[in-house]
């Protein structure tokens, strides 16, 4: 999926750091005075159960009295104040390092290498040489295939996906990612889609339309263009609420352009899930959302593309980064 | 007036290589400081190389520095385009480039590079051949994670490998030997990258590859001269030499299996530095050898197979790469410290400014701060690793166009300052030091428990390299190996609190480190290397005072009982808690009369004073945490501090007062306040008085 000639190109610190941060990718160091679980512990633990080495990820190393066993982590969590804990039997790491390494090396592609890398983690996983507390409920992985083919849909091959945020005025980040020949084989920022596009406005509503056309004539034809105000988008991106994007996008908070069919789609399935919690609330709990479902298996059937990802991959990659991203905010 | 005879006469006895002194290159009558910026010429258009050349001038630099990336030269074997097809690999014509602009060159031809390339800049058919492979205690591959392709990585003992090195080197010098200086630009050479088994540099990851295993057995014959006696030491019964395997795992803590440990270790530290020597040796055979040699350890030193002083002994400067956020300015400091105390030319090739997408994300801000912070406590060299944007990469000052972007200016006047102070002769008076004993970082690391999540990923996580370390004290007093380095980041802490200048020596550093120390704080427990502890007796007798503990050594390196004699001025101490280091350095401080040059309040709050002669020339404050605060400084005399980027300007007679935001650091010149009247010193403050 990734090009071997991948290029990553035109950021300048502030513009890369305003993605990541979108994204939300912690900058701001941890405030270290607030008493509150953070990090994980890890205890490597010998073949009969007894613990040989223990440390917590931002304390360093420390003995784990009172440890007697898998059942006592999540006490020895909450006394060293971590949120998550791993039980490492010792030669465990060795053992995952061997298998995987002739599976990842067959692979010709980072994806599948990494596919590989974790399937054989979740093998060691099952046979119980490594634990994690809280228990995990891991998404299925997907095969290499599927992947591919769901980034079929969302990013065919010779185009590109384009992104552009505005603080005020000012664009403060920008992001194009082509796939030529099935792989991605540019990611550009800011300057690169500025070098190709020239002046501008400075009207998000307006520039989108001379930023598509310069980047599909420079870089590739634009599949999914998405346009809007920094503050506009990190709400967006954390937003449980059906009918957010909806409405931002109705009035023009973000701009989409061009829209390819799944997008409509999952902008008239989110349309439809709002429409029936207001319902629901207005008729005193009464579930609308049953009444309207055939009308939203319908839409669905009909251009099936958001559910054909989920289905591909075995979850909805949006609604776990939004998930993610909330966990995050709240932390 | 100088006559013709006598110019020609100084013309004749200047050196016609590059040489190094007093942390610069002399290049004849000229003093050049190891200040640089890193350009890749492949990666730009050649039309753009101009702009970049100059836009490192403009950042005040003298010396351009690039990667010579093997995979993008060869173009089938023993087939080489430097510049002949395509001409962004016209080396020679980039080389000539900066020669006319008058820009010195450093160069960095691998074979690792990593550089963020597909496979490290290393060529597939280099990477792909078996024979060139390190292999894992079954045999396998070693894949490395590096995006865009996992990779296997190579052998430093594959003899395949060091061959196929040498024939590249052979066809980088046809191009570079012509335009090594004076007759080109080329002062500087680097051999290989990052010297840590490709980042898969846990004890028993790799490398079990033929070649390996071969050295190891030569190895033990050095060591143990005789069957017998490595026998006697590992309490085998081995008939023959190719009858001996390394070790595949940490076994037990039996002595004799200690021994087989620790030793290996030691092989693994022999294997890397007789790499680079052998690597370092295929230059000279190539005419390369007339230009100083330069390696760069990657971050995580604490945890790697081998200290900064070994590899000092391969190379003529050993530097370290910074990649940090200004939320990290102690781990800045430490490994400064470390690095000021045990190398020749305490130098970073690879300092961070802008970052690779793969690594945690930096601002501007952590690039300068982080800089200022390694300025602060003894770096005297700086590569900016990019100067000129890339792919792969972002927030260098400059972008592919040199065209400067946001931060350049306040680069620019950072070099300006430096150059200014004549940074690279100044001295930070230092009376102190902890002693970082190698025996017990050897034991650290073989009894790491996590495999491939290696002690060096652990350093670098800011958890120590013995985090993951067994806990068992194999029939010793405590487990040596956790214990030490909490022993010596107490000391560490109180000298910090204490405001006492310290750095850190390795225990195999030359003699030249120690020379002016005053203390030595030593980490000592039941066995110790007898090398290094006649290093610490010698240094008591001329006079050092020695504070070492817990307990004065009994075993050597072989575990076999050995008399260890107490230093001379030395005091044994028992460190339990915080409140034992400070106690004792407290004593200690006030028993010789330390120096504590330009204290700061509030505590938190760290100063470096560099000074030349005994002068206060830079004065940098470094606010670690994340508040900002109201600093004030005791200074020794009335004087004004100039912000060496700002401008600013603060006056006082005995304190001066300025503001300092969290995690970040001030750089001021130190000047003689005229219009003020110098105060009477007390008594009391005579000895912390003078800085330097």
């Amino acid at each position: 999926m990734l090009s071997r000639d991948l290029r990553f190109t035109g950021f300048s610190s502030s513009s890369w750091i305003q993605l990541l941060a979108l994204l939300g990718v912690d900058l701001e160091p941890h405030n270290d005075s607030q008493p509150v679980a953070r990090g994980f512990v890890v205890v490597v633990e010998n073949a009969d159960g007894s613990p040989c080495a223990a440390f917590h990820s931002l304390n360093g190393s420390f003995v784990p009295d009172g440890y007697n066993g898998r059942a006592d982590l999540p006490e020895l969590c909450s006394r060293q104040l971590a949120r998550r804990g791993v039980i490492v039997r010792r030669g465990a790491i060795e053992e995952l390092t061997e298998r995987a390494a002739p599976r990842v090396l067959g692979e010709d592609d980072y994806v599948a290498q990494w596919l590989a890398l974790l399937g054989t983690l979740r093998e060691i996983e099952r046979e119980g040489l490594i634990e994690f507390w809280p228990a995990r409920t891991p998404l299925p992985l997907p095969s290499a295939n599927m992947v591919t083919r769901a980034l079929d849909i969302v990013l065919p091959d010779d185009h590109s996906f384009l992104a552009v945020v505005w603080d005020g005025t000012e664009i403060c980040t920008a992001l194009v990612v082509r796939r030529h020949a099935s792989e991605i084989d540019l990611i550009a920022g800011a300057e690169l889609i500025m070098d190709v596009t020239g002046p501008l406005g400075g009207d998000y509503r307006r520039d989108h339309r001379a930023l598509r056309r310069a980047v599909s004539e420079a870089i590739a034809p634009v599949h999914i263009g998405v346009f809007a105000q920094r503050d506009h988008l990190m709400q967006l991106l954390r937003d449980p609420r059906p009918g957010a994007w909806t409405k931002a996008v109705a009035v023009r908070d973000v701009i989409i352009d061009p829209a390819p069919a799944y997008v409509n789609v999952a902008l008239a399935a989110d349309m439809v899930r709002a429409s029936a919690r207001k319902a629901s609330e207005w008729l005193g709990g009464f579930d609308f959302l049953a009444g309207l479902e055939p009308i939203a298996r319908a839409v669905r059937d009909q251009v099936s593309q958001v559910s054909s990802v989920s289905a591909l991959l075995g979850w909805n990659p949006l609604q776990l980064l939004a998930q993610k991203l909330r966990d995050h905010d709240r932390r | 007036m100088t006559s013709g005879r006598a110019s020609a006469r100084a013309r004749a006895s200047k050196p016609e290589t590059p040489l190094l002194a007093g942390n610069a290159l002399v290049l004849g009558s000229k003093r050049v400081p190891l200040y640089s910026g890193a350009m890749h010429y492949f990666r730009l258009k050649p039309n753009a190389w101009q702009a970049g050349l100059e836009a490192i001038k403009t950042l005040g630099l003298p010396m351009v520095e690039t990667y010579v990336p093997w995979g993008v030269h060869e173009t089938s074997e023993d087939h080489w385009d430097f510049g002949e097809q395509d001409p962004r690999k016209n080396l020679g014509v980039f080389l000539d480039l900066a020669h006319s602009l008058g820009l010195y060159v450093f160069l960095r031809p691998g074979p690792h590079i990593n550089a963020e390339l597909t496979y490290f800049g290393l060529p597939p058919r280099i990477i792909f051949d078996e024979a060139c492979q390190a292999r894992s205690p079954r045999g396998h591959a070693v894949p490395f994670i590096a995006p865009p392709r996992m990779f296997p990585v190579p052998s430093y003992a594959s003899e395949r490998f060091l061959a196929e090195t040498k024939r590249w080197f052979g066809a980088v010098a046809e191009i570079v030997r012509p335009r090594l200086w004076p007759d080109g630009p080329v002062v500087l050479l680097q051999v290989d990258n990052e010297i840590a088994f490709y980042f898969r540099d846990a004890p028993f990851d790799q490398d079990y590859h033929p070649d390996a295993i071969t050295k190891y057995r030569a190895f033990l014959r050095q060591r143990y001269a005789s069957l017998d006696a490595l026998n006697r030491a590992y309490d085998t019964r081995h008939e023959r030499w190719d009858q001996i395997g390394p070790p595949l795992r940490f076994e037990s803590g039996v002595h004799s299996e200690l021994r087989r440990q620790l030793d290996y270790m030691a092989f693994h530290e022999d294997l890397l530095g007789g790499a680079l020597t052998q690597m370092r040796a295929a230059l000279h055979a190539h005419g390369l050898g007339s230009v100083p040699c330069v390696h760069n350890l990657p971050m995580g030193e604490g945890g790697l197979p081998a200290t900064l002083a070994r590899i000092d002994r391969s190379v003529d400067i050993t530097g370290l790469d910074y990649y940090h956020r200004a939320a990290d300015l102690r781990t800045v400091k430490e490994r400064t410290l470390r690095l000021a105390g045990s190398v020749r030319v305490p130098y970073s090739p690879e300092m961070g400014i802008g970052s690779s997408p793969w690594l945690t994300a930096r601002s501007d801000a952590d690039s300068l701060t982080t800089m200022m912070c390694a300025c602060a406590y003894g770096l005297r060299g700086v590569n900016l690793y990019m100067a000129i944007d890339r792919d792969r990469w972002y927030g260098a000052p400059f972008d592919e166009e040199g065209r400067p972007r946001a931060h350049a200016p306040q680069l620019t006047r950072f070099f300006e300052a430096l150059t200014t102070a004549a940074f690279h002769t100044l001295q930070r008076r230092v009376e102190v030091a902890i002693v970082v004993p190698k025996e017990y970082e050897y034991l650290t690391r073989a009894t790491h428990t996590l495999g491939a999540i290696s002690p060096c990923l652990l350093d670098l996580s800011g958890v120590g390299a013995s985090a993951a370390s067994l806990q068992d004290s194999f029939g010793f007093s405590a487990p040596i190996q956790t214990q030490w380095s909490r022993w010596v980041a107490r000391i560490a802490k109180a000298l910090e609190l204490a405001a006492v200048p310290y750095v850190y020596v390795e225990s195999d550093a030359a003699e030249q480190p120690l020379a002016g120390l005053r203390v030595l704080f030593v980490p000592s427990y039941e066995f110790a290397d007898r090398a290094r502890w006649e290093r610490v007796l010698r240094f008591s007798a001329a006079g050092g005072h020695v504070v070492y503990g817990p307990r004065l050594p009994e075993l050597d390196m072989q575990l076999a009982a050995h008399v260890f004699a107490e230093p001379t001025n030395g005091r044994r101490v028992e460190i339990h808690d915080q409140t034992d280091a400070d106690r004792i350095v407290h004593a200690v401080v006030n028993e010789l009369d330390l120096g504590r040059p330009f204290p700061a309040a509030p505590r938190t709050l760290q100063t470096a004073v560099h000074c030349e002669g005994g002068t206060a020339k830079l004065l940098f404050v470094i606010q670690p945490e994340a508040n900002a605060v109201g600093a004030e400084v005791r200074v020794p005399e009335p004087m004004a501090l100039v912000d060496a980027l700002t401008g600013e300007r603060y006056e006082g007679e005995t304190t001066i007062g300025f503001l300092i935001s969290g995690h970040s650091c001030r750089m001021f010149f130190c000047e003689r306040s005229s219009q003020l009247t110098p105060r009477a010193k007390p008594a009391s403050a005579r000895r912390s008085v003078p800085p330097c």
